[in-house]
């Protein structure tokens, strides 16, 4: 995620400059002066208590609330005095409650925009069809079906998928998965997920939910209450680095074993390996020593720590699952060191606990390691 | 005379009274459909204009329509013309009210992802909130369309077509031959038209509401 901009230098796609945003019988601005850039192909999302202008923020880069001061760069051009209108079919907007147009079909709601811009009715068509797939909706099913008909989870990828459909460069989305029930909601964050890795939209994304901040965020922007910028940093850095009480406050308990989370199993140097055939181990028995770690194995699949005999339960993980995952496996075997397959489940090596702790380090996470020990992977088969 | 051997004689007549009514109510609805919803949305984002136009196409129904009928004649003289003003004065009212409150109602969430999506003003209004609102609207309509049915009878005072004719005639000859069965003709019809009409916006409101906003 973080890797999208390295090789070359950033792309500013978004920059506010010294925006504000006061409103007339109030003392305090809603947004304060505020600088912020956002690269081509980062989510950055903004994120804080309600009431911290962080909807106000987002609402101005489209214009639905004209900035008091400053200026609003999209992609390089000034935008605070071009046609509203126009500026926003260029950006793709998503809101909480969706918003669909009640009247309208599923197809239609999808290209209400295309419309706008004048599309001609064959290229409207396909672009649904591509949509609705893209998202994970039969399109001979939905393309006919009302708003009201589909549920809530339903309603959002629809949502998505008209914010997508003239093909904007960026997105702006108001806690989109906000309203949905924790499981849909956690299966619609990942499936945005993938589809961020397939479409690479420069996605500006208010929550106030700091797990889906995490989640979600190249970056995140944690702001305080009048439209100020408390911290704008990696979700790494924040978790382990808040710049004060309030970030930390916000952050909440537990930021460290958090910061596990982002960690992938494949980041950390594992050890090697050796493996005994089953058969092999039966025949030798206990007479042996055991090397330190050595795996019995039975056609390739891992079956126990030789040392801990047959009954001892074992840590197994993939390696692109997060350390915490691997941690939580280890804790829940007794066991300080766990296996990691790769993939396909071949043998790659061994985690131990003791790496874990030597590795957590906001700088680590997000940097895929180059060494999984001597030798590479190769080696165990 | 029987009131069923008057209604064998007379019906081609009665028939002929009651189109016209129609007409006369379905013309001043028309016009009243057109000043009501461009009124609605002229003043929707002036709360001030909004009450006071409100304020004033209500205060219209409190005048007897006896009065108002005569109170037009200078203007209009007599016949359908001043009928036709007095009940458009009559129907802004219902019309503006709904308009306005079906207006109000889309739900702001809606209008919002639609403004974020780069519909223009008259975009939004054409293509989002007129249609949303429209049940709403078509119901106002239809309450100032058989309001007007009633009042329209009295249009017969300022020599206005119709039913009211018959009432008129009928309750002027109290006593005289056919007088009784003149009045409830014209009464009957006036409700058997009502009945019709109303019938009619059922069907135009299944026609014209849109599938995803059918109740």
């Amino acid at each position: 995620m973080s890797d999208t901009v390295t090789g070359e230098p950033p792309r500013t796609m978004i920059r506010l400059d010294r925006v504000s945003k006061a409103y007339p019988g109030l003392d305090a601005a809603a947004v304060a002066d505020l600088s912020l850039e956002v690269y081509a192909g980062e989510i950055v999302v903004l994120l804080g208590p309600s009431g911290c202008g962080k909807t106000t923020t987002m609402r101005m880069i489209n214009r639905l609330i004209e900035p008091t001061s400053g200026r609003v760069y999209v992609d390089g051009e000034d935008v605070t005095d071009v046609d509203a209108d126009h500026l926003r079919r260029r950006i793709g907007y998503v809101i909480q409650q969706v918003g669909l147009l009640p009247h309208l079909t599923v197809g239609a709601n999808i290209g209400l925009v295309p419309r706008t811009l004048g599309w001609p009715r064959s290229r409207i068509d396909q672009r649904v069809t591509e949509l609705l797939e893209l998202l994970g909706l039969d399109p001979d099913a939905y393309r006919q079906r009302y708003p009201k008909q589909l549920s809530g989870g339903e309603q959002q990828r629809v949502g998505v998928a008209r914010a997508l459909a003239a093909d904007p460069p960026v997105m702006l989305m108001d806690e989109p998965f906000g309203a949905l029930d924790p499981i849909i909601r956690d299966r619609l964050q990942d499936e945005f997920l993938q589809l961020q890795e397939k479409i690479r939209k420069t996605v500006v994304f208010v929550t106030h939910d700091i797990e889906e901040a995490i989640k979600l965020g190249d970056r995140i922007a944690v702001f305080r209450k009048g439209g100020q910028i408390a911290q704008f940093d990696t979700p790494a850095r924040l978790l382990a680095q808040p710049a004060d009480d309030f970030v930390a406050s916000f952050i909440g308990s537990g930021g460290s074993v958090r910061l596990l989370g982002l960690q992938r199993v494949s980041e950390l140097p594992l050890e090697p390996v050796a493996t005994v055939d089953a058969a092999t181990a039966r025949s030798t028995g206990l007479d042996a020593e055991p090397a330190e770690h050595s795996v019995v194995v039975d056609a390739g699949r891992p079956l126990y720590w030789q040392r801990g005999g047959a009954d001892r339960p074992m840590a197994v993980v993939r390696s692109t699952q997060t350390v915490f995952e691997a941690l939580d496996t280890m804790l829940a075997a007794h066991d300080e060191t766990a296996l990691v397959l790769d993939e396909d489940g071949r043998i790659r090596g061994c985690l131990r606990a003791g790496t874990v702790m030597r590795h957590a380090h906001p700088d680590e996470v997000g940097r895929t390691a180059s060494a999984v020990g001597p030798g590479g992977p190769g080696e165990w088969r | 005379m029987s009131f069923a051997e008057y209604l064998g004689q007379r019906w081609s007549d009665i028939l002929v009274l009651g189109i016209q009514h129609a007409q006369v109510v379905l013309i001043a609805v028309g016009i009243a459909t057109v000043i009501g919803i461009t009124m609605a949305v002229v003043v929707e984002h002036h709360p001030l204009a909004r009450r006071t136009a409100l304020t004033l196409t209500g205060t219209m129904l409190t005048i007897p329509s006896f009065a108002l009928f005569g109170l037009l004649i200078p203007v209009f003289s007599l016949g359908a013309p001043p009928a036709i003003a007095a009940l458009v004065l009559y129907a802004i009212f219902p019309i503006l009210r709904n308009a306005v409150t079906g207006l109000e109602s889309v739900p702001a969430d809606v209008v919002d992802a639609a403004r974020g999506m780069g519909l223009s003003r008259r975009g939004l209004l054409l293509t989002v909130r007129v249609p949303l609102a429209w049940p709403v609207v078509l119901n106002g309509i239809r309450i100032a369309t058989i309001m007007s049915v009633g009042i329209a009878a009295i249009g017969a005072a300022v020599a206005g077509p119709g039913l009211g004719r018959l009432i008129f005639d009928g309750l002027a000859r109290m006593g005289g031959a056919n007088a009784l069965n003149d009045t409830l003709a014209g009464l009957l019809g006036v409700a058997v038209l009502a009945l019709i009409l109303d019938l009619g916006f059922v069907l135009i409101s299944r026609l014209t509401t849109p599938r995803g906003i059918r109740v």
